[in-house]
């Protein structure tokens, strides 16, 4: 099975950049691909629970879905702290990591990386 | 050359991946994505041919096309849905770079 | 399953996190042990991260130029295009270790990687 690695650094309300995001996981995974992404910089905002945007779709509900569908989700711990972003705050099934043990083993083991940033 | 898929979501007045298309693109076949407002450039038709001056195709994706309104100006441009841009980045193209 | 990443970095320092960012996810993959070969090709004002005379401290930031060197003590290659540095504010001093090219080297460059990743 073929690894697509998406990079976010945008934070989920800045834009929609995270919604594209969700988009491209949700139609990988529908295609039988394996899907994996790790926010970097404002992008940790993805795995915070409790996200209420009102009308605006909520990618932390989508993210959700897609974790028993097989999708994978890290966030960097450094960039955690600088937010403020505490462990225990992450939605569950995801996880606040690091470049090093995470987007490593995702770029190693991966096939395509899609980097979604401004 | 590796084939190259580039992807943008910046609209035309934030858009400055032009030369680092062309440069990068060069003798190898290559794309590009229009996603959020990048998908403005499909309805200017000088701006939008610009972007043919670097890459051999241009897709635009269709949400973001059809929640502006906007109307087709470059008839070359290619209206995707997802699970095309999926094709494209996981068996057509080798190297996918954001711009 | 990919050998090798490329960090593609297309801002300038200081006035985005990104740059540094994206020099230190290449340390990230080199210190990992896990991805064998992680590089950055400067391009762009990107090329400006590359800049001898820079002094952070002035805006109390980390060093990009600390970046570049830790990569470089990694045995990473930091490429830098010439003519996007010519163009932008012409012949500056860089620091020592960074590897100045062409354009078309530069395409080589891209095409060696297995991925690429902007910042």
């Amino acid at each position: 099975m073929k690894t697509m690695v998406i990079q976010i650094r945008t934070g989920t309300m800045m834009n929609m950049d995270t919604n594209i995001a969700m988009k491209m996981a949700q139609a990988a995974l529908e295609k039988g691909y394996g899907v994996r992404i790790f926010g970097y910089g404002e992008g940790v905002t993805l795995i915070k629970k409790d996200q209420d945007p009102k009308r605006f779709p909520n990618v932390g509900n989508e993210t959700k879905e897609m974790l028993p569908k097989g999708l994978e989700v890290v966030v960097c711990e450094t960039c955690c702290k600088a937010r403020g972003v505490a462990r225990g705050e992450e939605i569950e099934g995801t996880k606040i990591g690091s470049l090093t043990n995470d987007l490593s083993r995702f770029v190693a083991e991966g096939d395509r990386m899609v980097t979604i940033a401004r | 050359m590796r084939s190259k898929l580039f992807i943008t979501m910046k609209s035309p007045h934030e858009f400055g991946g032009l030369d680092l298309m062309r440069s990068s693109a060069k003798g190898a076949k290559s794309a590009l994505v229009l996603f959020e407002d990048a998908v403005i450039f499909a309805a200017n038709a000088k701006m939008g041919k610009e972007l043919l001056t670097a890459v051999q195709d241009v897709y635009v994706m269709r949400d973001d096309w059809e929640a502006r309104g906007l109307p087709l100006a470059v008839p070359e441009f290619k209206i995707v849905d997802y699970p095309e841009v999926i094709d494209l980045i996981m068996e057509r193209y080798e190297q996918t770079i954001t711009v | 399953m990919a050998q090798s990443l490329l960090i593609l970095v297309t801002k300038a320092p200081y006035g985005f996190e990104e740059a540094f960012a994206g020099l230190r996810a290449g340390l990230g993959m080199l210190a990992s042990g896990q991805v064998p070969v992680s590089n950055a090709l400067l391009v762009g004002e990107g090329t400006l991260n590359a800049v001898a005379a820079q002094r952070p401290e002035a805006v109390r930031m980390p060093s990009n130029a600390e970046a570049i060197n830790d990569l470089l003590d990694f045995e990473a290659k930091v490429y830098v295009v010439r003519e996007d540095l010519l163009h932008l504010v012409g012949d500056v001093p860089l620091l020592d270790g960074v590897e100045v090219i062409d354009w078309e080297r530069a395409r080589q460059v891209i095409d060696e990687h297995d991925l690429v990743t902007t910042f």
